[in-house]
């Protein structure tokens, strides 16, 4: 397949405005300016464009949703709080193409009817800022952002917002909280942000990758762009490929691509020679695989019927010397620290959670602490108020549903000869 | 139809419940009597849906929802008891348990604390949590009246928002996060708002705590009666709770036709103002120049005798009471009896240092008929030198609310520093004494008359022009329903009444007027009569010298006899200046300071939490109080001492 997002990834410099002109950016925004918003919007729709921040919610149906909001002022925001452990690909756009993120929010709000556009932007990513703060400044420069872009009496202003260090910002209604100058905790919904988000305006969030695709479907045209990759979720797709492999890194794949591709011709395979134990197909919150689901195509519907999610599309692979306690109670230690402390089971049950994995790694663990995880984990289930804590105990549950034994062999005092490099994990 | 007038119906729990579109489960399945256990929910601050003990299943749904937070859709079946709902209430409660400290036994929240009734109602019994708890340094100070226990805290956040929405001094905040959250005063910020106790009140469990009420007493200990508090004009509706005959705290008895439910500091704080070892326990009479007890025959006979010897040597004219706006409309009605009736004269007031008159006119002219109701529906609200922020607090928080909830223009006008200046559209500043000419200048621009050049130079000494009153005016948009709030205390004379009424008539007729009295009783004192040219009902009477004219009188001895209600209420200044010329001076005392001790007879008093009384206060609501305490010793409510005395006048 013709790389698209990642086009001008490897063409030097293509963070320069002028670099990136030369390489098609831009391109689009005439085009996409000569068609009416409401039809833009239903060119996103037919394209089948499914979210790639990791719900995988139509791009085309939640653009539609907030256009239909009557009022003069709305917001176009780009989610681009890359927290989720092991996701990486936003960043290859930010830091080195960021023209092509712009090229899609000036066109995400022409169709939407909004004309302020934020980039919410992760605390870990500086280096993305300053790429990001002169690319906008370029754009500026050049007449792409502005009151009257290419002449066309469209408006659309852009400007980077920075994060402060907290993944729960990532989360929608925690990231305007944030955005609007308040303490990142999430909203109750309804209402959704495309009724009322950024200031209680309507508001559309996207994640960078979902916004990257757009100039591709207008320049393919909805029906062409469909025929990429899934039928259930057509486009291209990025991976970032981590953990146990030769060739880590992020790779553009179409939608669907098996897992076995992606981690052994893509990732290089398993290093060292060794064996996949397990493989986490979409970020820390996404329940882990086996050896057994190598076939599983990556994409949403497939992943979701063998048990995990596609999500942010972040590959974790550990081999067969992982021990699965040690690598879920680093996991908890981060959902531990990342829960906002707003809700009760979230805040209290994480906690638990980890003082629980930090016994076990010390040598305290009892027989009935396994069972203990799986109720507190019940515990949170379908009882919080946002998706950190739903995420937060699939690692728990799919470590214990596949590798129960690696528990027993913890809890029941056989141990496994690597005690003192478990002491070492939690301090 | 609007959307929010629609009706719904759907069932809970197998019950059919119809109710106005968007309501919420939890409200909706109350209005079938079906309670659901909370925490963070409280009816009057917004929804935070964050505990999530109230979850509870609708047929059909994925997973279990808040009743808090969801509407309740037509036709869906709801269930607040199904194994799921129960396993989810055990489960909630369950964690929010591993981190508290169960310390129970030496917590002031036992007895009424919604943790621990919950955890009875719906805890697993038992906790599985075997690891380390959280362990915070405990109590710290929050403030000088409120300690903070992080370690019993469950986060709810009712005193945030609290905080944040209703008095909106937003002194707290959380910090940090997820396991590690703690309630803070936020920094750079003190918790010093007059309204900080409500926050106490609120919380569910023990982790705000009154440093006035700790370890004081169990809530089982005490008597609850219902009671008015006396501290200021509001009137808020309170619960006194008394053990062994202390009152050990004040706590909120809503009445939405006044506090909301809510209470000020000084209101909540202050009844230790009541108490107090010093209280004056028998009757004490002036022999041979020193100030001795006796017995209650004795007292009222020597009062009796002295009175009559007064009337009948110097003549009534001779003779002055004074009663008090901080005493009950039957108190102040006894005293102007005593006065008028059984001695003849027409010296009465209610205050040493201020003419009760011009105020007491104000109300005969139709002015002071406003409610706090007619705030939450004003159009716009004009203040002439009111600051309700300072003397009465209640009201403040029901302008916050109209401002915050229905952008209700507000335009201020005053002397000092208020804070609801902060609130205005527009706010003003005059010089204190021009009043006059500002009332005269703000007719005139309501009036859209352009004759206001006599009284110019006036104003701009204060900095005010008339320019500057059009555009407040303007900004404010005066309407049908305009409320204008006038500090009383600026009535000094008959002028300024018919100023104000001028004003105000010149708005319509919808506006109505609050007159603002700091004082319990200020309303209630005039209407009772105790004051210089009115009787009870404010049936005019001849005019007897005020007040301060007593006071200067009786410096001169041409005032021989004055009858004080109640000393603490009035300026020991002014009664020391009495004092100097009067052959007799006679009061009702709670303590026995330099003031009370240079009276000839002083009565012990009892305390307006010892007596029966009605209070009006400055919206007109009387509103009746009965003793939750017995006075000390021998101490007797004045007004059964003033009827003993007039009895004993007609033999």
């Amino acid at each position: 397949m013709e790389k698209m997002l990642f086009k001008r990834i490897d063409v030097p410099n293509a963070a320069d405005i002028t670099v990136a002109e030369k390489h098609g950016a831009y391109s689009q925004v005439g085009k996409a300016f000569g068609i009416k918003p409401e039809d833009l919007v239903n060119e996103v729709k037919r394209s089948g464009l499914r979210g790639r921040g990791g719900a995988g919610f139509p791009a085309g149906l939640k653009w539609e949703l907030c256009a239909r909001v009557p009022g003069d002022v709305k917001y176009l925001l780009c989610n681009a709080d890359e927290g989720e452990p092991g996701t990486f690909k936003d960043r290859f756009i930010l830091e080195q193409d960021p023209h092509l993120l712009i090229e899609g929010m000036i066109i995400a709000g022409h169709a939407i009817g909004a004309q302020q556009g934020y980039i919410y932007l992760r605390a870990e990513y500086p280096k993305a800022a300053g790429i990001l703060e002169k690319a906008i400044e370029q754009a500026y420069a050049k007449g792409f952002l502005g009151k009257n872009i290419l002449g066309k009496g469209v408006k659309f202003d852009l400007s980077v917002h920075g994060g402060a260090g907290a993944y729960i910002c990532g989360e929608e209604t925690a990231l305007i909280e944030s955005l609007e100058g308040k303490r990142g905790q999430p909203r109750s919904r309804p209402p959704f942000p495309a009724s009322s988000g950024a200031w209680r305006k309507p508001t559309v969030i996207n994640n960078v990758e979902t916004l990257a695709n757009i100039p591709f479907i207008v320049a393919l045209g909805a029906e062409t762009y469909a025929k990429i990759g899934e039928e259930s979720a057509p486009g291209p797709k990025l991976f970032a490929v981590s953990g146990a492999v030769n060739n880590p890194g992020g790779f553009e794949l179409p939608m669907g691509t098996t897992l076995r591709e992606i981690i052994y011709t893509h990732a290089g395979g398993i290093k060292d020679g060794k064996q996949l134990k397990a493989v986490i197909p979409g970020g820390a919150s996404t329940p882990m695989l086996t050896a057994d689901h190598l076939d599983v195509k990556a994409d949403f519907n497939s992943l979701m019927a063998a048990g995990s999610m596609l999500g942010s599309g972040a590959v974790i692979v550990m081999d067969d010397t992982a021990c699965m306690v040690n690598v879920t109670a680093v996991l908890i230690r981060f959902f531990e620290h990342e829960s906002c402390g707003k809700c009760t089971p979230c805040r209290e049950g994480t906690g638990w959670l980890y003082k629980v994995y930090r016994r076990i790694l010390s040598g305290e663990g009892k027989p009935d602490d396994v069972d203990l995880l799986l109720s507190i984990c019940e515990s949170i289930r379908g009882k919080c108020f946002c998706p950190l804590g739903e995420g937060a105990i699939q690692p728990v549950l799919s470590s214990i549903a596949h590798f129960r034994s690696d528990y027993e062999q913890c809890v029941n005092g056989r141990g496994c000869g690597r005690e003192e490099q478990c002491r070492k994990v939690l301090h | 139809m609007t959307e929010q007038s629609k009706l719904i119906t759907a069932v809970i729990d197998g019950k059919q419940v119809t109710v106005a579109a968007g309501t919420m489960i939890l409200k909706a399945a109350e209005s079938i009597g079906i309670t659901i256990p909370v925490f963070c929910y409280h009816p009057r601050l917004t929804i935070s849906g964050s505990c999530r003990m109230c979850l509870v299943e609708i047929e059909g749904g994925s997973k279990p929802v808040t009743a808090c937070s969801t509407e309740l859709a037509a036709g869906v079946v709801v269930y607040t008891n199904t194994p799921t709902v129960l396993e989810a209430r055990r489960e909630i409660m369950e964690n929010l348990l591993i981190n508290h400290p169960l310390d129970c036994p030496v917590c002031d929240k036992g007895g009424e604390c919604l943790l621990q009734d919950h955890a009875y109602d719906w805890g697993p019994g038992a906790s599985r949590f075997t690891e380390r708890k959280r362990l915070f340094r405990k109590p710290i100070p929050l403030s000088d009246r409120i300690l903070l226990d992080r370690e019993r805290c469950i986060l709810c956040t009712r005193c945030v928002r609290f905080c944040d929405e209703i008095s909106d001094h937003r002194e707290l905040a959380i910090l940090e996060m997820g396991g590690n959250s703690e309630i803070a005063v936020a920094p750079d910020r003190a918790f010093d708002s007059q309204f900080s106790g409500n926050t106490v009140e609120l919380c569910p469990v023990g982790a705000l705590t009154s440093t006035s009420f700790r370890f004081k007493a169990r809530p089982w200990e005490m008597a609850r009666l219902p009671g008015i508090c006396p501290f200021c004009g509001c009137g808020c509706s309170i619960d006194i709770h008394t053990r062994s005959g202390n009152i050990m705290r004040f706590m909120a008895r809503e009445n939405p036709a006044v506090d909301d439910g809510w209470l000020c500091d000084r209101g909540r704080y202050g009844f230790d103002l009541s108490g107090g070892s010093e209280r004056l326990t028998k009757p004490l009479v002036r022999k041979q120049g020193r100030l001795v007890a006796v017995s209650w025959k004795e007292a009222i006979a020597t009062a009796v005798e002295k009175l009559r010897r007064a009337v009948s040597q110097y003549g009534p004219g001779a003779v002055g009471g004074i009663g008090s706006a901080w005493s009950s409309s039957e108190e102040n009605d006894l005293l102007q009896r005593l006065i008028r009736e059984s001695l003849e004269s027409h010296n009465v007031d209610c205050s040493l240092t201020d003419d009760g008159r011009p105020a007491a006119l104000a109300l005969a002219e139709g002015l002071g008929t406003f409610t706090f109701n007619d705030i939450d529906r004003a159009d716009s609200i004009l203040m002439i030198g009111a600051d309700p922020s300072r003397y009465q607090p209640i009201l403040d928080l029901r302008l916050k609310k109209a401002v915050i909830t229905r952008r209700t223009p507000i335009f201020t006008l005053a002397s000092t520093d208020g804070e609801m200046a902060r609130y205005a559209r527009e706010s003003l500043r005059y010089r204190a004494g021009s009043e006059e000419s500002l009332l005269r200048l703000l007719t005139a621009a309501v009036k859209k008359e352009k004759r206001y050049d006599s009284f110019e130079s006036d104003l701009r000494a204060g900095g005010l022009s008339r320019e500057a009153i059009d555009r407040g005016l303007e900004r404010a948009g005066l309407g049908p329903r305009t409320v204008v709030l006038v500090n009383a205390s600026l009535l000094t004379d008959d002028v300024r009444v018919y100023l104000v009424k001028e004003l105000v008539a010149a708005m319509g007729a919808g506006a109505s007027t609050g007159l603002l009295f700091d004082s319990a009783n200020g309303f209630g004192a005039r209407t009772a009569g105790a004051v210089p040219g009115y009787l009870p009902g404010l049936r005019p009477i001849d005019r007897g010298m005020s007040g301060p004219e007593m006071v200067v009188a009786a410096e001169r001895s041409t005032l021989k006899a004055l009858y004080i209600l109640n000393r603490e209420h009035h300026d020991s200044a002014a009664v020391a200046r009495a004092r100097r010329g009067a052959e007799l001076l006679i009061c009702h005392a709670l303590f026995l300071d330099e003031a009370s001790g240079s009276g000839d007879i002083v009565f012990p008093a009892a305390s307006v939490f010892e007596k029966q009384g009605t209070f009006t206060n400055t919206a007109g609501l009387a509103q009746s109080t009965a003793p939750v305490l017995n006075p000390p010793g021998e101490a007797r409510p004045e007004s059964t001492v003033i009827e003993e005395i007039m009895e004993r006048l007609k033999q």
